[in-house]
């Protein structure tokens, strides 16, 4: 049973039809709103006020076909009121990310090699020092891997600003990972 | 094509949304244009950074719960479903049946057990005058005699009282009397006192008066 299905029984009165929209989106949006504010609280909060909402509003939806692209844009709007109503305490926390040690340690040692456990704290340091803005379109095409055209629906912006902010994001980590002196092939994973 | 051409499909081609026909133009321009290839798997090798990057699964899952709304059919059944199966459970549960239903008539009926020394008295309907206190009389008897023993009380009370009081003050009369015989004997000494000392001075008074005596006549002899 598709989505779309599903969510048709729900406004039908059937609560496992919604049951299930939840066990089939909580991990996608979960790891949506962990990669936004790289963390397991604030995502948690996250997922469950998107799946409040669409608790709440799926009535609303016109295109059941749509909600993929739906949730996704309730999620995305959470995260940046979120991103606003905490801004202060965010800025500051982005602050001291900057500070991290180990990326300092990597920009004053350049043969230091990066640990496979150090890989995963560094490379979401460098997401966050994104706008908000490519945060999203690089999470939502390298992580969440939407086709541009929904990436476009969802933010409800032309395909080729997507391109354009994606482009710059990833123009933007390679420079803070040339300077943290962070190269494939010195990782020790493989 | 020219490089702000290329660079528009870069996305497309990173990502594979590009068509076959585009991503044979730009492949065949990057190869007379390194700069721009270099900067393309610049981009590549950024995104197989990302892509190293654990994935993080939520701790609990999230379940949705609505109180079910039951018709009374429904609500029979699945109350029916309740009652034991067992032989044991059966017989338990007629027993508790049949003491709740014992409980609820007789609560109805005012049914009352009474066991006093005549018997056990039974009745439905009627309820005893239940008389925990003591009655009027005895209550009068009682209001009287507590009457008279505070009366009593109040009176050996009194007594004592006022042999304490004849006591301090018979105690307070013996004070003065001694006072008074000793304040008598003083005055009595000092009288005694003043007595010999007059008869000291007028013995010699007259001592010196006859001395003088004496003289005078010697000398009037003499002339």
């Amino acid at each position: 049973m598709n989505d779309a299905q599903l969510v048709k029984n729900f406004r039908k009165g059937d609560i496992e039809a919604f049951n299930c929209l939840v066990d089939r989106w909580q991990q996608r949006i979960h790891r949506f709103a962990f990669r936004y504010f790289a963390s397991h609280d604030e995502a948690m909060e996250i997922t469950q006020k998107t799946f409040i909402k669409v608790y709440k509003k799926l009535h609303t939806l016109e295109d059941a076909d749509k909600f993929s692209s739906w949730i996704y844009r309730i999620a995305n709007n959470l995260c940046l009121d979120e991103s606003k109503r905490a801004g202060r305490r965010r800025s500051a926390s982005m602050e001291a990310l900057t500070e991290h040690p180990v990326a300092e340690q990597l920009a004053a040692n350049p043969d230091r090699q990066v640990q496979h456990d150090e890989l995963g704290s560094i490379l979401q340091l460098a997401l966050n020092q994104l706008p908000a803005e490519q945060r999203i379109v690089i999470i939502m095409k390298e992580y969440q891997e939407l086709k541009f055209r929904e990436i476009a629906e969802i933010l409800d912006e032309p395909e080729n600003t997507v391109k354009s902010r994606l482009y710059y994001g990833l123009k933007k980590l390679r420079q803070l990972f040339e300077q943290w002196n962070i190269e494939l092939e010195a990782l020790h994973h493989e | 094509m020219n490089d702000q051409l290329a660079r528009s499909l870069f996305m497309d081609y990173l990502y594979n949304e590009i068509s076959e026909e585009e991503k044979l133009n730009l492949e065949s321009y990057l190869e007379d244009h390194p700069k721009l290839k270099n900067e393309l798997d610049q981009l590549r090798k950024t995104r197989s950074l990302l892509q190293k990057m654990p994935e993080v699964d939520p701790a609990k899952k999230l379940l949705v719960m609505e109180p079910r709304k039951r018709s009374f059919s429904q609500w029979w059944h699945e109350a029916g479903n309740l009652l034991p199966r067992s032989f044991f459970g059966k017989a338990s549960f007629a027993v508790a049946a049949c003491l709740i239903l014992l409980l609820i008539v007789g609560s109805l009926t005012k049914f009352h057990i009474e066991t006093s020394s005549n018997g056990i008295a039974i009745s439905m309907g009627y309820s005893p005058t239940v008389n925990n206190g003591i009655s009027a009389q005895q209550a009068s008897a009682l209001v009287k005699q507590i009457h008279r023993e505070n009366a009593a009380m109040l009176s050996k009370y009194a007594r004592q009282i006022d042999q304490q009081n004849k006591e301090q003050l018979k105690q307070v009369v013996n004070y003065f009397d001694q006072k008074r015989m000793q304040d008598l004997q003083l005055v009595d000494q000092t009288l005694d006192e003043l007595q010999q000392n007059t008869n000291y001075k007028l013995h010699q008074t007259n001592q010196y008066l006859g001395q003088v005596l004496q003289t005078v006549s010697l000398k009037n002899n003499n002339n």
